[in-house]
């Protein structure tokens, strides 16, 4: 199990270099020139020249890509004129935009992502896997359709919309809960709550439809199978059969899009739910970067979201070793 | 220029309005009273607080809290009136204004209680050479005598054309004659900046006040929260008032979102307010509710959006003078969002500008005069001409390019429409090597003086000099017109230059080189407790100098 | 042995059997039409003997003891006839009390117990749930009693396999724990649906003998439900021949096995390999394909692969459906089929 562990992280921390080598020539072959944008509309040659110098982007490309990578292991001091900006290793580079370094930005906004993610996947997977439950359970009744036409209701709604909608309605017109924004868990875990309740209930909307149609599927299939059958035969009641014996086995499927679906929304995919709430999170701080051509939180931004899509893969086959044991010890 | 961000989202931002007038609704709401918290939410973070590095109308606004300059606009009359900031007066030139001297007010501290001194503003104004205080305006490098070679303060150098004979007096030495230099100073690149409490590049979020507000927090894109500089005293200070108790600076929800909370007037928007102007798709509930009339100001900035017309590329003037004509500015502006977005132009001058004068040279119908283009293309021989179109990449632009592609098509003019990458907007097209014929622009002068409008977009010479930042998009390249600029720059007599920059702006005009489209309004929401709020015609933003929240 | 000649319909009689099934018809509605699954079969079965119902797929031979189970209760299906169980009649018995019945008074061997055992459980713990559901016991009593009944059907280390998860079983192993966890309520009615399938011959035999020697221990009645006459003729008292949802033949082993009446039969018989011939002989499986359930061929279903139907007279074969008549005077041996009994002279023998 270690060895297997051992393993996977380091093919993940192959991927990350590549991402990372993959991002850095990506954000070169765009037209923008970071250099030419930071010194401003009225710009003399000379003055991009040193511009450029200050940001280090005077050196080749291969070169800035080593003091990316070195940065990761030493310590590193930008700047040559004002007062310097320390970056502690790991470094992952100091914002061509604010000189705060990247993993500084990251730590920063990495809680908006988390709370909001964990928090509304826990309740889309939780709801979305009862409503397939009762669907699969009750196919072609009353019950069935009306999951399955919310699903389709659901599955086109846009987040954009639901998000200023559900805002209108509860923060404006009836005054229920307070604007959203984002207040630390430990600070304030009412306010954390109020704050996120509207963004999770967005991103429940839009994620609950299609978790109930997945679930659903995964249901039925699951309880045509041949051991559903010898539980109902051992004289189970349907209420254990549909509990233990078809979840256990139905969520198997589920477990594995959950997972990317979680690592994406605390990787930075909620970007919109994060701008129509103004939860300033890592998506939003990706967006922003890329539209001003820093490339150092571009990289940071980038490499964070992969490095929640791995992590969360690994995570997930061993999730899915603990749910399937032939899996565990095959 | 002046900028909604660095890259100008003003297009962005539809804009349709049908207030017109600049002071409109209740945004003065009788009498100052004292406490409160005013919330400020904005859409993105400020590009820079650092007054060095401050070129957006946001943070400039926000920044009159925080940092004064030397000279500034008072707002509370009808036209915008330069007075003494840090200065006792609007500066005093002499060698034929090459040498502005300033004298500084007594007793201005800083928020340690330290008083600020004529060092202060030439240490601030020398942190502009560094290339690490990038992003803000170059009049500094550009005027002061020295400036080319200099490279900042931060390695023990210091630039001799600025001098401090007293702690309270301040010389500038300008390589040229600037009859309008103490406009300049009323933006915060000449703000003062103590050296002991220069955090370099990082100063963005530790901007040391010296105005009735102090930075309390500031975390990049969250949130910053001013609260009272105990040491500023109102005795000193012509301008400000320190009225709320506490202003918090929400930064990066949805502008629809924003536009829909003031709107509510729930809660806690009833003491906030937007920098950022209300967002075109918005507009119509806006205008349809009556009760929100009190709750804007519309500030007429010093702003115009006009397409410019390759005249390298274009080079008939009877074609261009045809698209003069065949434009229709209606559908242009239903594209920006109606008449609210401001009023149809015809000079490249706006109204609020010293050296503006009316005049019309084509179309007398906004609309059009398709006959006029018609015969003008005729004269031409009927060219099939095919021209491509520089957009940004946003709906409001590709419904800006629709119009244009209509309007000149009935002239026999096929228009392409390209989509640019608003980010990149504008570093693509005023690249030298672009492939355009025709360019969506906007400009909003830095401060109201014609002398940062016509030499800005019309001086050819900066086609060679800055060929990755051309301004002159329209590549009018005329020495008579370069000569007329530099002598004009150095009119003594304001009534005259006015005038003869107003008969210059005329004479641009007939080149055919540039369609004037709008001019610029810009309107923002407030909650119904937010009082004090002035229309500043020259950030086109509401002024923060004496906010104040209603008991 | 007590073998009558089973009713068309219930007719008041008091069940005579532990098992009496009467009538039993199991019709699925489907859009292309009603699946007559099974369509009338009757049948008895004491306690301590056993039946084998024998078919190819699809002959109704599953559904049928699915539907003694009622586990088509909940289900689309529409149930008619009657099933007594030791003097109560599980077609119209509530969920409830049906399923209090199963498991503990009835209960089944599935084919194939690789897909039959849940994956993701370990073999113990499902046999131990089938025990616990239907006695108040603790979880260790149960275990204990997992354990046991590993033991008794043959598993070596029961206390360690006990936890071992049924993809660490051999196929043969997969079966007994099947049996075990079908034995651990000592069930007075099992059902055995093809518990030798996919096995080699020898785990075959094993599984067959321990069949019966459980079927010895607790006197249970058992069904064997198979395609394999070589089964039944190895384990069962009594055979039921179904072909199309219909009984076509119904008797004693020795009276079907040595005078099969039905030609349906004699091709079972000559498609069977013999245990004690070479494994290697090619089979003889009867020409054709089962008849479709929704629209079966008038007449007898077995006509249109029938090599014998023009030895009847009229082509009765292909207009008549023939009910179920005693053979050779043998009032226990019953087959539906045309042929007159001096027409079967050269049938194929054994």
């Amino acid at each position: 199990m270690f060895r297997y562990l051992m393993r996977r992280l380091l093919a993940a921390a192959v991927i990350l270099v590549v991402i990372s080598a993959i991002t850095f020539v990506t954000f070169f072959a765009l037209p923008t020139d970071p250099a030419l944008l930071a010194c401003g509309k009225t710009c003399s040659p000379s003055r991009l020249a040193e511009i450029r110098h200050a940001l280090g982007l005077d050196k080749s490309l291969a070169t800035q890509y080593w003091e990316f990578f070195k940065g990761l292991f030493v310590d590193r001091t930008y700047g040559d004129q004002s007062i310097t900006v320390h970056c502690n290793a790991p470094c992952l580079g100091v914002s061509f935009q604010s000189d705060t370094p990247v993993l500084t930005i990251l730590l920063g906004d990495f809680p908006v992502d988390l709370s909001l993610g964990t928090g509304a996947a826990v309740i889309f997977l939780v709801v979305g896997v009862g409503l397939g439950m009762v669907a699969a359970t009750h196919k072609g009744k009353a019950a069935d359709k009306v999951a399955v036409s919310a699903s389709l209701v659901g599955v086109s709604l846009q987040i954009y919309f639901v998000g200023l909608l559900l805002m209108w309605a509860f923060v404006d017109k009836w005054q229920i809960l307070p604007a959203p924004s984002y207040t630390p868990l430990t600070q304030d875990p009412v306010g954390w709550f109020q704050g996120l309740l509207l963004p999770w209930a967005t991103l429940v909307v839009i994620y609950l439809a299609f978790y109930t149609r997945l679930s659903r599927s995964s249901m039925l299939e699951t309880l045509g199978e041949d051991y559903i059958r010898t539980a109902r035969a051992k004289g189970l009641p349907m209420r254990r059969v549909i509990l233990k014996h078809t979840l256990r086995a139905a969520i198997t499927p589920i477990i594995t899009i959950f997972g990317m679906d979680l690592a994406s929304l605390i990787g930075g995919t909620a970007v919109i739910t994060e701008s129509v709430f103004g939860l300033n999170g890592i998506g939003k701080q990706a967006v922003d970067a890329v539209t001003n051509s820093d490339l150092p939180v571009t990289m940071g931004t980038t490499l964070f979201a992969a490095a929640a899509i791995v992590v969360f893969n690994i995570i997930v086959d061993m999730a899915y070793g603990i749910v399937d044991p032939r899996v565990r010890l095959a | 220029m002046m900028s909604r961000t660095r890259t100008a989202a003003i297009a962005a931002t539809a804009i349709a309005l049908v207030l017109g007038a600049t002071a409109c609704g209740d945004s003065l709401g009788g009498k100052p009273v004292k406490g409160g918290t005013l919330t400020i939410v904005e859409k993105a973070d400020f590009d820079h607080l650092d007054p060095q590095r401050i070129y957006t109308t946001e943070a400039d606004s926000a920044i009159e809290l925080l940092a004064r300059s030397l000279t500034n606009w008072d707002v509370t009359g009808s036209t915008p009136k330069l007075v003494g900031d840090l200065a006792t007066d609007t500066g005093t030139p002499s060698d034929n204004d090459q040498v502005w001297t300033f004298h500084l007010r007594h007793g201005v501290k800083w928020q340690d209680g330290s008083e600020v001194t004529s060092q202060d503003i030439k240490y601030g104004v020398e942190r502009v050479f560094s290339p690490d205080i990038s992003g803000g305006p170059p009049y500094a490098s550009q005027w002061l005598v020295g400036g080319s070679t200099y490279t900042g303060p931060y390695k023990g150098k210091s630039l001799d054309s600025l001098q401090t004979p007293d702690p309270y007096t301040i010389v500038f030495h300008l390589n040229q004659p600037v009859a309008d230099f103490n406009e300049t100073t009323a933006m915060p690149t000449w703000a003062a900046v103590p050296k002991a409490h220069d955090t370099g590049s990082t100063y963005d979020t530790h901007v040391w006040s010296d105005g009735p507000y102090k930075l309390q927090s500031y975390t990049h894109n969250k949130e910053a929260v001013l609260v009272k500089n105990p040491y500023w005293n109102a005795s000193t200070d012509p301008l400000r008032e320190q009225n709320v108790n506490e202003v918090d600076i929400k930064m990066g929800m949805n502008e629809s979102a924003i536009d829909q909370l003031l709107e509510s007037d729930a809660g806690s928007a009833k003491t906030s307010m937007q920098q950022w102007p209300i967002a075109g798709s918005n507009l119509s509930t806006v205008l349809g509710n009556p009760a929100l009339k009190h709750r804007i100001v519309s500030s007429k900035a010093p702003g115009i959006l006009y397409m410019a017309i390759n005249t390298t590329r274009v080079k008939d003037i009877r074609v261009r003078q045809a698209i003069e004509y065949a434009i229709n500015k209606e559908t242009v502006r239903g594209a920006f969002g109606g008449s609210g977005y401001g009023d149809y132009a015809t000079t490249m001058l706006t109204p609020g500008i010293g050296g503006y004068k009316h005049f019309n040279l084509y179309s007398s119908n906004p609309a059009g005069d398709l006959a006029k283009a018609k015969q003008l293309m005729a004269q031409a021989g009927n060219p099939k001409l095919t021209l491509s179109l520089s957009v940004e990449n946003t709906p409001t632009h590709e419904h800006f390019g629709d119009a244009v592609k209509n309007a000149l098509n009935q002239i026999g003019i096929t228009v392409n429409v390209t989509p640019v990458d608003a980010g990149s907007y504008f570093s693509t097209v005023w690249n030298v090597k672009n492939q355009y014929d025709l360019y969506w622009e906007d400009w909003i002068a830095d401060w109201p003086n014609a002398s940062t409008v016509l030499p800005v977009l019309f001086d050819g010479r900066q086609i060679a000099k800055l060929p990755q930042a051309n301004q002159d998009a329209s590549y009018v390249n005329d020495p008579a017109l370069e000569a007329q600029m530099d002598s004009l720059s150095k009119m003594p007599d304001l009534g005259a230059r006015n005038a003869a920059y107003g008969n210059l702006d005329e004479e641009i005009m007939r080149k055919a080189a540039v369609v004037p489209l709008m001019y610029m309004n810009f309107p923002e929401m407030f909650g119904s407790k937010v009082g004090g709020l002035y229309p500043d015609a020259i950030l086109g933003e509401p002024n923060l100098m004496k906010v104040f929240i209603k008991s | 042995m007590a073998i009558e000649l089973p009713p068309q319909t219930a007719d008041g009689t008091a069940p005579s059997a532990f098992l009496d099934v009467r009538d039993l018809q199991v019709h699925f509605p489907t859009e292309d039409g009603l699946v007559k699954a099974v369509d009338g079969v009757s049948f008895t079965l004491e306690k301590g003997r056993t039946l084998g119902i024998v078919g190819e797929s699809g002959s109704g031979k599953s559904v049928t003891s699915l539907a003694l189970l009622g586990l088509h209760k909940g289900t689309r299906a529409i149930l008619s006839g009657e099933i007594w169980l030791d003097g109560e009649e599980l077609v119209a018995l509530p969920e409830p009390a049906m399923r209090a019945l199963r498991g503990e008074k009835v209960s089944m061997i599935f084919q194939d117990p690789l897909s039959a055992l849940h994956p993701f459980y370990m073999v113990g713990n499902q046999i131990a749930e089938a025990y616990l559901v239907h006695h108040k016991a603790s979880k260790k009593e149960a275990k204990d009693r997992a354990i046991d009944m590993l033991k008794r059907v043959g598993i070596p280390q029961p206390e360690r396999r006990v936890n071992d998860y049924p993809h660490q079983f051999s196929g043969g192993m997969r079966q007994r724990a099947m049996i075990a966890m079908s034995l651990v309520c000592n069930p007075e009615l099992l059902i055995a649906d093809e518990p030798t399938t996919a096995l080699d011959v020898t785990v075959q035999a094993q599984i067959l003998d321990l069949i019966h020697d459980l079927q010895q221990e607790y006197g249970s009645a058992v069904i064997i439900i198979t395609h394999d006459l070589g089964v039944v003729a190895q384990t069962s008292n009594d055979i039921l021949v179904m072909y199309g949802g219909r009984c076509i033949e119904y008797g004693s082993v020795q009276d079907v096995l040595n005078h099969p009446e039905h030609p349906y039969t004699w091709g079972l018989l000559q498609s069977m390999p013999s245990l004690s011939s070479d494994v290697h002989t090619k089979l003889n499986p009867i020409k054709g394909n089962p008849p479709s359930l929704i629209n079966l061929p008038s007449g007898c279903a077995f006509s249109p692969r029938c090599a014998f139907k023009d030895r009847v007279p009229g082509g009765r074969c292909m207009t008549e459906r023939p009910e179920l008549r005693p053979m050779a005077g043998n009032d226990q041996h019953i087959a539906a089929c045309h042929l007159a009994d001096d027409e079967k002279t050269d049938r194929v023998a054994k």
